[in-house]
């Protein structure tokens, strides 16, 4: 007998391939079972009204579904003549169905095999093919890695018979290359896999490092906890995806515009045109679908050379981060910038930020902004709009994570990150109002790093507010932020080196701090005693004074008082 | 109508990366066609002299015909390769001289100008006092000071300026003699201005003009721009009747000068002892704006 004994459970692998089987009509018909082992799903199918036929290679396995009643041939799916084979089983019968149930993992041109059940297929009507893989790309065999091992085991994950490995996308790939399309999944998950390893740190998803992997994982796609992939498949054309040379500009300049304020586009737009490095393309997303022609309009207006790099996205509804996602969808660039439609660069933009991405690869680069106070001009005058105070270098810090933490300090058009960021799962949060790029920047700072290139390259215009489309009520922005701590605060963040000291010397400078505030506050607690008891002196006084005053000696003894006073005016005045 | 039908386009060159020629003549060309296209500009001739004071043509021969490929049909481009670094006054006034067009447009080369850039300045000269406009560089918007209905200012830059033909020669164009290079434009401005004319600044016609920005956001200068601001500065104030600025600046630098400075001011010094300075312009003062260290009002 082989190793893969696994009786039917409702909740595993097997349930869910008779599930995606119930709704496909297998009365009458033969569901093949390729690789069938011990025949776990023979009893489900048959209760489905299906004539089940199980195939392996294992003799063993096969006599006993005999023994049991249940037809079954022994085939070998690298044997040459498959397709005969399997015609030689079928015997003119129909159909239903197929079921490679653990199987493509353990031959060694699983393509081959999958060719032959879909010419098999093509020649009935509505079969289908129903697979269950196991997922190379579990989050556990990630864990396992990051600790250095690679353990096979008898059944499982990486059992040591398997001899292909598939993660989503490969098996797909493969699917469609033979002429199968998905029609149904029900894949299997395992939050812990048979590889995890329970206590382990890089396993524990309450554990810092746990959450963070899972964080990582989970970014690039949603089968970090598949096990099993387990679905099924209609016969189609085969198609093989070809890989398109396309050549990939080293900068995605995302542009988001409403297209209402055409005068600051046309300056943003003579800013790109005019860069000395001209690697870049550009992705104007028009925040209002109406306005893309009059935009498009705008930019064609330029010479071609700018225009053909510019490709203009509509998109409708939700806060400023929709536009920017869209714009991420779209790029194609190793880097991406953002680039708001009324701020200003200069020609050493692009170039500078393609040099800070080759000194450090990998990272988020950031440079220094110039602040420019500008107002539009009522309507009537020359201009519409004009700089109304000097450059000011307002951005010309370097990147502090614990200070961003607190507060943005770095405007869009100041950061560029590699657009594989996206693979991963970065987006900015269409919940934001605002701040949505706050949020974005801190995330990707945590997982890149910053490389500041110290060059100063842009200049943010800052609109007076009675001019501005984008003053925003100070009680919205303090909600946000709110938001922002929220989301930050959902997963592990990561800070980069340097930030001990950098951390310490603010909480020692807090210490130093809250040691005066005490020292003043028993200075003061001093001072308050001391006039308190200052206070009751003084009251005492006036109390013990007023009462003397009411006394009967005291009234008696007046005339004496006064004849005193008279004698000691007229001792001072003889003595002057 | 007074609008300019004609307008000659003069670019001077000196050891400019070739990369920075396409990019101006890119964007210039693209600028004409739009002008070209519009009737209602009535424009219907543009010409682009390109001169260069270089040591060796940036522009090769093949450069040329690709340069001339790329251009619109109407839009007729000349090459002259002066073979000795005339500076900008006189390489202006070489590529103006016995110009047929209506306009001159002095531009220069590290730019990229707007699409509808030359409609704007075109449309500027509509009025027939007006002789002269500047457009509104970008990212570094210049703070001069300017109508905000009329466009009317002290002087126009030179890094992008249109003046018509006629008045051009009819004040001897830039005075290359005194002002080989700098304040030229502020020079030639002003001496417009005193024929009654009106000189304006067009701020719907946009021209990036490539300036960098320092760390501490101030303008990148060239190393000689100290030195030449300071002399151009003694001169322009020599010119225009403005002994009291002379003497003002005099005093000023000899306590507060930086080496570059007072070189420039060693320089006055030694023209003045030679006598080699410009000759006083009768009633210049009246043009002659030299408010706060600047050659006008500013906005900031």
């Amino acid at each position: 007998m082989g190793n893969y004994e696994f009786d039917f459970n409702e909740a595993g692998p097997y349930g869910s391939a008779v599930r995606l089987l119930s709704t496909s009509a297998p009365e009458g018909r033969v569901v093949l079972d390729v690789g069938c082992g011990a025949g776990a799903v023979a009893g489900p199918l048959g209760a489905l009204g299906a004539t089940y036929v199980g195939l392996d290679l294992d003799e063993e396995s096969v006599a006993a579904l005999t023994e049991r009643g249940v037809e079954a041939h022994v085939l070998d799916l690298t044997r040459p003549d498959l397709r005969e084979a399997l015609d030689k089983v079928v015997n003119g019968r129909r159909v239903a169905a197929v079921l490679c149930l653990d199987v493509l993992e353990h031959v060694p041109d699983p393509k081959s095999v999958l060719e032959v059940l879909a010419s098999l297929a093509a020649e009935q009507s509505d079969v289908e093919l129903v697979v269950s893989v196991p997922n190379v790309g579990h989050v556990d065999l990630a864990r396992q890695l990051l600790a250095g091992r690679w353990d096979m085991t008898e059944s499982g994950l990486l059992d040591r018979t398997h001899v292909r490995f598939f993660t989503e996308r490969t098996l797909t790939e493969l699917m469609v290359s033979t002429g199968w399309y998905e029609a149904a999944r029900e894949d299997f998950v395992l939050n812990r896999s048979d590889q995890s390893r329970a206590g382990h740190p890089l396993f524990e998803p309450k554990s810092t490092l746990g959450a963070l992997v899972d964080q990582v994982r989970s970014g690039a796609d949603e089968h970090g906890k598949v096990n099993q992939f387990v679905r099924r498949y209609h016969r189609g054309a085969a198609r093989v995806a070809v890989a398109v040379e396309e050549e990939q500009p080293f900068l995605t300049v995302v542009m988001r515009t409403q297209g209402k304020r055409p005068d600051t586009l046309v300056d943003v737009l003579c800013c790109l045109g005019a860069q000395t490095d001209l690697d870049f393309e550009v992705v104007m997303v028009v925040h209002d679908s109406s306005m893309e022609t009059e935009v498009r309009g705008v930019v064609d207006q330029f010479e071609g050379n700018l225009a053909h790099r510019v490709t203009v996205v509509p998109c409708d509804g939700g806060t400023r981060g929709r536009p920017a996602n869209a714009g991420l969808a779209a790029a194609r660039g190793e880097y991406v910038v953002f680039l708001d439609d009324d701020d200003l660069v200069t020609a050493n933009w692009v170039e500078n930020i393609k040099s800070g991405a080759r000194t450090s690869p990998g990272t988020l680069v950031r440079w220094w902004a110039a602040e420019q106070h500008r107002e539009w001009a009522p309507n009537g005058l020359l201009a519409t709009h004009t700089a109304t105070g000097p450059l000011t270098p307002t951005y010309a810090t370097r990147f502090d994570m614990v200070k961003h933490i607190r507060q943005n300090e770095t405007p869009f058009h100041c950061f560029a990150f590699p657009r594989v960021l996206v693979e991963m799962g970065f987006r900015f949060d269409e919940s934001l109002t605002v701040c949505e790029d706050w949020e974005f920047l801190v995330r990707a700072a945590s997982f890149c790093g910053v490389h500041d290139t110290e060059e100063m390259t842009s200049i943010y215009n800052k609109w007076s507010e009675k001019s501005s489309s984008h003053a925003v009520a100070t009680d919205e922005w303090l909600v946000m932020r709110s938001m922002v701590h929220v989301a930050l605060d959902e997963k592990p963040l990561l800070l980069p080196p340097g930030s001990v000291r950098s951390l310490d010397r603010r909480l020692e400078r807090e210490e130093v701090l809250q040691r005066r505030i005490d020292a003043l506050e028993g200075e003061l607690a001093a001072v308050r005693a001391q006039l308190a008891h200052t206070e009751q002196v003084s009251t005492n006084a006036h109390f013990a004074l007023s009462e003397l005053r009411a006394s009967t000696s005291w009234k008696v003894s007046a005339p004496v008082r006064l004849a005193g006073a008279v004698a000691k005016k007229a001792r001072e005045k003889r003595q002057s | 109508m007074s609008s300019p039908s004609s307008v000659r386009v003069a670019v001077v060159l000196y050891e400019n990366p070739l990369a920075e020629v396409w990019r101006c003549v890119r964007a210039l060309n693209r600028s004409a066609q739009l002008a070209l296209d519009a009737p209602e500009v009535g424009l219907n001739k543009v010409v682009l002299a390109i001169g260069d004071c270089s040591d060796v043509p940036v522009i090769g021969e093949g450069d040329l015909r690709e340069l001339r490929a790329g251009a619109d049909p109407r839009v007729e481009l000349e090459h002259t390769f002066f073979q000795a670094n005339l500076g900008h006054s006189a390489g202006s006034n070489a590529l103006a001289e016995g110009a047929l067009e209506d306009a001159v447009l002095f531009l220069n080369p590290d730019s990229y100008v707007a699409p509808t850039l030359v409609r704007h300045l075109v449309e500027a000269l509509r009025d027939p006092e007006v002789v002269a406009a500047d457009g509104r560089q970008i990212p570094c918007e210049h703070p001069k000071h300017f109508d905000p209905r009329l466009g009317d200012q002290s002087w126009a830059s030179g890094a992008c300026l249109v003046v018509r033909s006629a008045d051009f020669h009819a004040v001897g164009g830039f005075d290359a003699r005194w002002f080989p290079s700098y304040v030229n434009d502020v020079d030639l401005s002003w001496r417009l201005r005193m024929r009654g004319k009106r000189v304006v600044h067009q701020p719907r016609a946009v021209l990036f003009h490539d300036k960098r920005l320092d760390a501490k956001a101030g303008v990148r200068t060239t190393a000689i721009e100290p030195y030449e601001g300071i002399l151009g500065r003694l001169m322009l104030a020599t010119r225009f009747d403005r002994p009291d600025i002379v003497t003002e600046t005099v005093e000023v630098l000899e306590v507060h000068g930086s080496d570059e400075q007072r070189r420039a001011l060693e320089e006055y010094q030694r023209r003045h002892s030679g006598g080699d300075l410009p000759p006083v312009l009768p009633d210049a003062a009246s043009v002659a704006d030299f408010i706060n260290g600047e050659y006008g009002r500013r906005r900031f």
